[in-house]
C-alpha cells in the first residue's frame, strides 16, 4: 500500500516535471517558427501567377521573332503582354517585370502590317505605342543601348545577334481553348483555371472526366482543330491565341506557382516608386534612422536626467512618489493613446502637421519610461563608495554626478537607450496619425516621413504586394536582432567592468 | 608655494559661488526632467477628456456602453460600443487561456530547473520574443495564423480566435518575466523545508512555490491584460474589424483600439468625439490596471521589508 502510494507520487512528479519542461520549450519553438517564417517569406517569394497562355508552347507560324534587351528581365514573352505593349497601353516595365525602365519598342521595316494583324490591334493604337521602325541592323544597334528595348524582327531567316545584351525569347501564344460546356456554371461548380502541372496530362489523355479537375460531369475530349472544338461537348484544344480571340472562344486560364528570390540587396538601396509599390526602401530606412536620431536627441537627456534625479536627490517622499507614479503610469499607456495625444498636441495644437518631428516627439514620450527605468537601475548599481570618495574630495553634487556617477553607469544607460531604440524602430500605432506617409527622404523636421514599420503596415493595409511586406519585415527583424545583440553585449560589458 | 596658496584663496569665493550656483540650477533642471513623465500623463488625461467628454452631452453614457449598435454614419447615427468592449475582453481572456500554461511552465522551469545552455537559450528567446515589433506579429498573423484558423475551423480566418493566438504570443514574455522574478524571490528555506518534509519537486512547486509567488503571478497577469487590451496593430490586421457583436471565437470582431484607429482618419464632429470617448474608456481601464499593479508591488515591497 505504502509502496504503491510512493510509486504513484514519484510517477506524478516525473510526469509533471516533464510536461513543465516540454511546455517551456514551446517558447523557443514559437520564436523559431516566427523568425523562420519571416525569413523564408522574406527571402523567397512563392507567388501564384495566372495567365491565359500555356507556358512553353508557341505556334509554328509566328510571323516574327521577339528580341529583348536582357535588362528588361523577360525570359519569355506572353502573347497578351506583347499585345498590350504594341497597343500602346503599357509604357513601363515596372508592372511586368518589376524593372524600373520605360519600354522602347522596335519593329523591323516591312513587318508593321503583320504585327497589327497577328496581335489583333488596330493601326491607330499601334501608332500610339510609337514603335521605332528601321532595318534589322539599325534596330539591333539601338536596342543594345536601350535597357527597356523590345523588338520584333522577321523570324524566318536566321541571323546572328551581335551583342550578349540582346536575347531572342520565346513568344508564348497558345491557349487552352474549350467548348462552352466546360466553363459553364452548374450548381456551384465553375471551372475557369487549371494548374500548369496538369496541362500536359490533359492534352495527352490522362484525364477522362472534367470532374477530376474540379469541373463538371463531362468527358474530356482532346481535339486538334477549331472546327472540331466548336461541335464537341467537353472538348479541349491547344490553339493560337489570335484564333481564339478572333472567334470569342472560352479558354482555361493557367495558374502556376513560381518561386523566385524576393529580397535582394538592391531592395535596400533603391528608392521606393509609387508609394512603395515598386522599387526599394532606401529612403524609408533613411527616415527610420532620422526618426531614431531625433527621438534619442530629445529622449536621452530627459530620461537620464529624470533617473539621476530619482537616484541622487533626496527630495521629499511625496514628490518622489508622484514622480515614480508618473513613470509607472506612462509605461503602461498603450501606444494608440500616445498616437492620439501626438495627433492632438503635436500635429494639431503645435501645428507641425504629419511630420518627422510630430512622430518623433510622440515616440519620445513613449520610450521615456524605458530609458528612465534602465538608467535608474544602472545608477543604483554604481557603488556608493565611488560617490562618497568624490564628495570627500570636495566635489559638488553635480560634479560628482557628471564626472563620477554617469561615466560609471554609462554602459548600463547605453544598453537602456539601445532597448528604447528597439521599441522606437518597431512602433506603428503611435505613428499612424503623427508621422505621415510620404515615401521621400525627409529633408526637414516638418516633413512627412514614412518609417519602416509604418511602411510594412501600409503595404499590407493598402493591399499591395505581400512579398514586399515580407522583404521589409525581414529588414526590420534583422535591425531589431542587431539592436538586441548590441544591447546584450553592452550589458555584459557593464557587469564585467562598469558596476564597480 | 605661499604665493600660490594666496592665488587660490583669492580665486576661491567666486569660483565657489559659481560651483554652488551651477549645482542649484542643475538640481532644478533635473527636477524638471523628472516631472516630464507625470506632467505628460496629466496632459494625456486632460486632452483625451477634453476631446471625449463633450460626446456625453449628446449621447447618454448608458446607450454608449450598453448598445451594440455602432452606425456613426447612419441616420440617426448610433454610437454603441458594447460589441467592442466584449471583443476586447474576449480576445484578452482567450489569449490568457492560451498563454498561461506555457508562461507558467516556462517561469517554473526557469526558476526551479534551468541551468546551462538550455537556460541561456530560453532566456534569449524570451528576450527576442519581447523585442519583436507588433507589426511583425501582425504580418505573421495574416500570413500564417489566419490561413491556419481558416483551414482548421472554417470561416474566413480573420477572427477573434486569430487575434487571441497572436496576443497570446505577444504577452508571453511579459507574463514569464514577471512571474519568474517573483518565484525566484521566494526564500530558499521555504523550498528546503518542503523538500525536507519529503515532498517531491512537483509537490514543492504546487504546494510552496506557486502559492508563495501568487501576488507576482497575479500582477504578471494584470500586466498581460494591459498589454492585450492596449494592443492595436497586430489585432487590427488579423481580427477582421467588423463592428459586430462576436457570437463565437470564429466571428470577426473589432476591439476598442481597432475602433479608435479605424475611423480616426475621416471621422468628424460627434463621430470623432465618440472615438475619443472610446479612448477615455480604454485609458481609464488601463490606468485602473496600472494602479492595481503599482499598489500590489508597493504592498509586496512593504511586506518584504
Amino acid at each position: 500500500m505504502g509502496i504503491n502510494f510512493e510509486n504513484r507520487r514519484r510517477f506524478a512528479d516525473t510526469v509533471a516535471v516533464a510536461s513543465i519542461k516540454a511546455f517551456a520549450m514551446v517558447t523557443i519553438i514559437i520564436l523559431v517558427i516566427i523568425l523562420g517564417y519571416i525569413f523564408s517569406k522574406g527571402l523567397i517569394s512563392n507567388k501564384l501567377y495566372e495567365s491565359p497562355v500555356v507556358p512553353g508552347h508557341s505556334s509554328d507560324n509566328q510571323p516574327f521573332s521577339v528580341l529583348v534587351n536582357t535588362a528588361t528581365g523577360f525570359d519569355t514573352m506572353q502573347y497578351q503582354v506583347l499585345q498590350k505593349l504594341y497597343d500602346g497601353r503599357t509604357f513601363s516595365l515596372r508592372k511586368l517585370t518589376g524593372v524600373d525602365h520605360d519600354v522602347e519598342l522596335y519593329v523591323e521595316t516591312g513587318l508593321e502590317d503583320s504585327v497589327i494583324k497577328y496581335l489583333e490591334i488596330d493601326e491607330t493604337s499601334f501608332k500610339r505605342s510609337t514603335p521605332i521602325i528601321g532595318s534589322r541592323e539599325e534596330i539591333l544597334r539601338a536596342m543594345v543601348a536601350s535597357p527597356g528595348a523590345i523588338g520584333l524582327v522577321h523570324g524566318s531567316s536566321t541571323f546572328t545577334i551581335p551583342s550578349n545584351r540582346i536575347d531572342m525569347i520565346l513568344l508564348e501564344d497558345m491557349v487552352l481553348a474549350v467548348h462552352p460546356s466546360v466553363t459553364r456554371l452548374v450548381g456551384n461548380i465553375k471551372l475557369s483555371k487549371i494548374d500548369v502541372d496538369v496541362v500536359n496530362g490533359l492534352l495527352h489523355g490522362a484525364f477522362t472526366s472534367w470532374t477530376e479537375l474540379n469541373g463538371q460531369h463531362l468527358p474530356v475530349r482532346v481535339v486538334g482543330s477549331l472546327k472540331e472544338l466548336l461541335v464537341t461537348e467537353g472538348s479541349v484544344a491547344l490553339l493560337p491565341y489570335w484564333m481564339v480571340q478572333h472567334n470569342e472562344i472560352d479558354i482555361l486560364h493557367i495558374t502556376a506557382r513560381k518561386q523566385s528570390q524576393n529580397f535582394t540587396f538592391r531592395y535596400i538601396f533603391q528608392k521606393p516608386v509609387e508609394m512603395g509599390k515598386y522599387g526599394g526602401i532606401s529612403t524609408i530606412i533613411g527616415n527610420t534612422l532620422l526618426m531614431v536620431i531625433v527621438t534619442l536627441l530629445i529622449a536621452t537627456p530627459l530620461g537620464v536626467g529624470a533617473a539621476v534625479f530619482m537616484v541622487e536627490y533626496k527630495a521629499n517622499t511625496r514628490v518622489m512618489a508622484i514622480i515614480r507614479t508618473g513613470v509607472d503610469l506612462l509605461a503602461g499607456v498603450p501606444s494608440i493613446i500616445f498616437g492620439l495625444f501626438g495627433l492632438l498636441v503635436f500635429v494639431q495644437l503645435a501645428g507641425w502637421s504629419f511630420s518627422l518631428i510630430s512622430g518623433s516627439m510622440t515616440v519620445v514620450i513613449m520610450i521615456l519610461p524605458t530609458i528612465i527605468r534602465t538608467s535608474e537601475e544602472a545608477l543604483r548599481t554604481v557603488s556608493s563608495g565611488l560617490r562618497e570618495a568624490s564628495v570627500a574630495l570636495g566635489a559638488t553634487k553635480w560634479e560628482t554626478i557628471w564626472r563620477v556617477m554617469l561615466p560609471a553607469a554609462s554602459p548600463g544607460i547605453v544598453a537602456g537607450v539601445i532597448l528604447a531604440i528597439g521599441r522606437a524602430v518597431g512602433e506603428t500605432a503611435a505613428l499612424i496619425y503623427t508621422i505621415g506617409s510620404g515615401t521621400a527622404l525627409a529633408t526637414g523636421p516638418f516633413e512627412s516621413a514614412r518609417v519602416l514599420a509604418m511602411h510594412i503596415f501600409l503595404t499590407i493595409t493598402e493591399g499591395q504586394s505581400i512579398d514586399k511586406a515580407f522583404a521589409s519585415a525581414m529588414v526590420l527583424v534583422v535591425l531589431v536582432l542587431i539592436i538586441n545583440v548590441v544591447a546584450r553585449l553592452t550589458v555584459r560589458r557593464f557587469f564585467r567592468h562598469g558596476a564597480t | 608655494m605661499i604665493s600660490n596658496y594666496h592665488i587660490v584663496q583669492g580665486e576661491r569665493p567666486r569660483k565657489h559661488r559659481y560651483r554652488k550656483g551651477l549645482d542649484a540650477t542643475v538640481s532644478r533642471l533635473l527636477l524638471l526632467t523628472a516631472s516630464v513623465s507625470i506632467v505628460t500623463v496629466v496632459l494625456i488625461t486632460l486632452f483625451i477628456l477634453a476631446k471625449g467628454l463633450p460626446f456625453f452631452a449628446e449621447v447618454p453614457l448608458t446607450s454608449f456602453l450598453f448598445s451594440t449598435d455602432w452606425r456613426p454614419s447612419g441616420s440617426p447615427p448610433s454610437y454603441g460600443i458594447l460589441s467592442f468592449i466584449v471583443t476586447s475582453l474576449a480576445v484578452t481572456v482567450f489569449a490568457l487561456l492560451l498563454t498561461m500554461p506555457i508562461a507558467l511552465s516556462t517561469a517554473i522551469y526557469l526558476s526551479e530547473f534551468a541551468k546551462g545552455k538550455v537556460a541561456v537559450t530560453l532566456r534569449q528567446s524570451i528576450e527576442l520574443l519581447s523585442g519583436i515589433p507588433s507589426i511583425i506579429y501582425g504580418l505573421f498573423g495574416i500570413a500564417a495564423i489566419v490561413p491556419m484558423v481558416r483551414n482548421l475551423f472554417g470561416g474566413n480566418g480573420y477572427s477573434v480566435l486569430s487575434a487571441s493566438i497572436i496576443l497570446a504570443i505577444m504577452i508571453l514574455p511579459t507574463i514569464i518575466n514577471v512571474s519568474e522574478v517573483s518565484m525566484r524571490s521566494i526564500s530558499r528555506e521555504l523550498r528546503e523545508a518542503s523538500v525536507a518534509m519529503g515532498a517531491t519537486r512537483w509537490q514543492t512547486i504546487k504546494g510552496v512555490v506557486v502559492p508563495a509567488a501568487r501576488s507576482g503571478i497575479v500582477s504578471s497577469i494584470v500586466l498581460g491584460i494591459g498589454r492585450a487590451v492596449g494592443e492595436t496593430t497586430a489585432v487590427l490586421l488579423v481580427g477582421g474589424n467588423a463592428p459586430l457583436f462576436p457570437t463565437s471565437p470564429l466571428s470577426m470582431g473589432r476591439t476598442l483600439t481597432m475602433n479608435i484607429v479605424t475611423d480616426m482618419s475621416y471621422a468628424e464632429g460627434l463621430h470623432m468625439s465618440g472615438l475619443f470617448a472610446t479612448a477615455i474608456l480604454l485609458f481609464v481601464f488601463i490606468l485602473t490596471l496600472n494602479f492595481i499593479i503599482v499598489s500590489v508591488t508597493r504592498k509586496s515591497r512593504l511586506e518584504r521589508n
